[in-house]
């Protein structure tokens, strides 16, 4: 299955979204300092151990930057 | 519509909250996040802006800007005031600032929808789209926009706490380019809350700008961009309060003429007739007797 997480296509053997967020180094030390959008939808992490990947699924994972 | 002024110091009340100055800084453009953090600190600023992209855990978790800009604003009284840059249309900006919601944990946004990428001129349809839509769900939305009396007008009677019309085109630094407009803007919707956002390259305009009456001003790269940016933060918050203490005090009307500050009345040849004999004549005569 392929996902394109952050404008990246992934080969991905996860089927969660917790999952693939933790694949990809998202771990307790990131918590409260990013935000997740499947299919430009905002996702609450809540939400992220029941969101089953899909074929072709578009995730942004964002955070905090500078801004005028 | 929520907002007036206190009178006290530089806070001003805004949507039922207390905004502690009148000068915004962007945190965005500093030679190093040392440097962003002392300016917000010497600016001690009522918000700073800040934005969201995509990051990768390592950038997440190795992000120096944030963790300063986190420590310079609990520091001060400021609030982050999320932005919704980079977006151009309606329903771009509104997932921008529901992401920014969660991660700043703020319902304030400061509404972004550009209609030109080249002058970065905002998009006033999509605009009021997206304000209408973030207000219906519970967000402080302060558009970014020009200075065109009828869309600040509809942003307004959309719900949005205040309008920031642009002095001129972001990072420009030209100052209140459209003058007239603005004063005729601040003096058609008085009650309204005013920010004079982007264009501003000197301190001398962002007090220009208080003389008018606006409200704050919403600066980044004047001070960034500066040879000092610590220094001119301190220069912008020294003119922004200095021109609202004018306005506060109200300035004198305009007049085409000259008009003498020392009056001529008194004066011993006031409407007197020219003498017969000059005055230093007669001087030198009363001295020789």
């Amino acid at each position: 299955m392929q996902v394109c997480l952050n404008g990246d296509w992934l080969e991905v053997a996860v089927s969660r979204l917790d999952e693939l967020l933790r694949q990809q180094g998202f771990g307790p030390a990131a918590d409260g300092n990013f935000v997740v959008a499947v299919e430009q939808c905002l996702i609450q992490p809540a939400q992220y151990h029941e969101l089953e990947l899909a074929d072709g699924m578009r995730i942004d994972v964002l955070g905090a930057m500078t801004g005028g | 519509m929520t907002a007036r002024t206190e009178a006290e110091g530089q806070t001003v009340a805004l949507a039922g909250e207390n905004i502690a100055g009148r000068l915004w800084l962007g945190s965005s453009l500093y030679p190093s996040p040392d440097v962003m953090a002392q300016a917000i600190r010497s600016a001690s600023p009522g918000f700073v802006t800040v934005a969201l992209r995509r990051q990768t855990a390592r950038n997440i978790e190795d992000n120096g800007h944030w963790a300063l800009l986190q420590e310079a604003v609990a520091t001060t009284r400021a609030r982050l005031l999320p932005n919704t840059a980079g977006c151009f249309s309606a329903k771009e900006a509104i997932l921008m600032a529901n992401l920014a919601r969660e991660l700043f944990a703020t319902s304030w946004i400061k509404l972004e929808v550009m209609g030109d990428d080249y002058s970065l001129q905002p998009d006033p349809f999509e605009l009021l789209d997206a304000a209408r839509e973030l207000v219906s769900q519970g967000f402080k939305v302060l558009p970014y926009c020009t200075e065109d009396l009828v869309l600040c007008q509809r942003l307004l009677d959309a719900g949005c706490v205040g309008v920031m019309p642009w002095g001129a085109p972001i990072g420009s630094g030209c100052g209140l380019q459209n003058l007239e407009g603005l004063k005729r803007l601040r003096q058609r919707l008085p009650q309204a809350f005013m920010v004079i956002d982007a264009g501003l390259g000197k301190p001398s305009q962002a007090m220009q700008a208080m003389e008018l009456g606006f409200d704050a001003v919403l600066l980044n790269t004047a001070v960034a961009k500066a040879e000092q940016p610590v220094a001119m933060a301190a220069a912008f918050a020294a003119a922004v309060q200095g021109g609202r203490m004018a306005y506060d005090a109200g300035l004198m009307a305009e007049r085409p003429q000259a008009s003498p500050s020392t009056p001529p009345v008194g004066l011993p040849f006031w409407h007197q007739p020219e003498p017969a004999v000059p005055h230093t004549t007669l001087s030198r005569e009363v001295n020789e007797s």
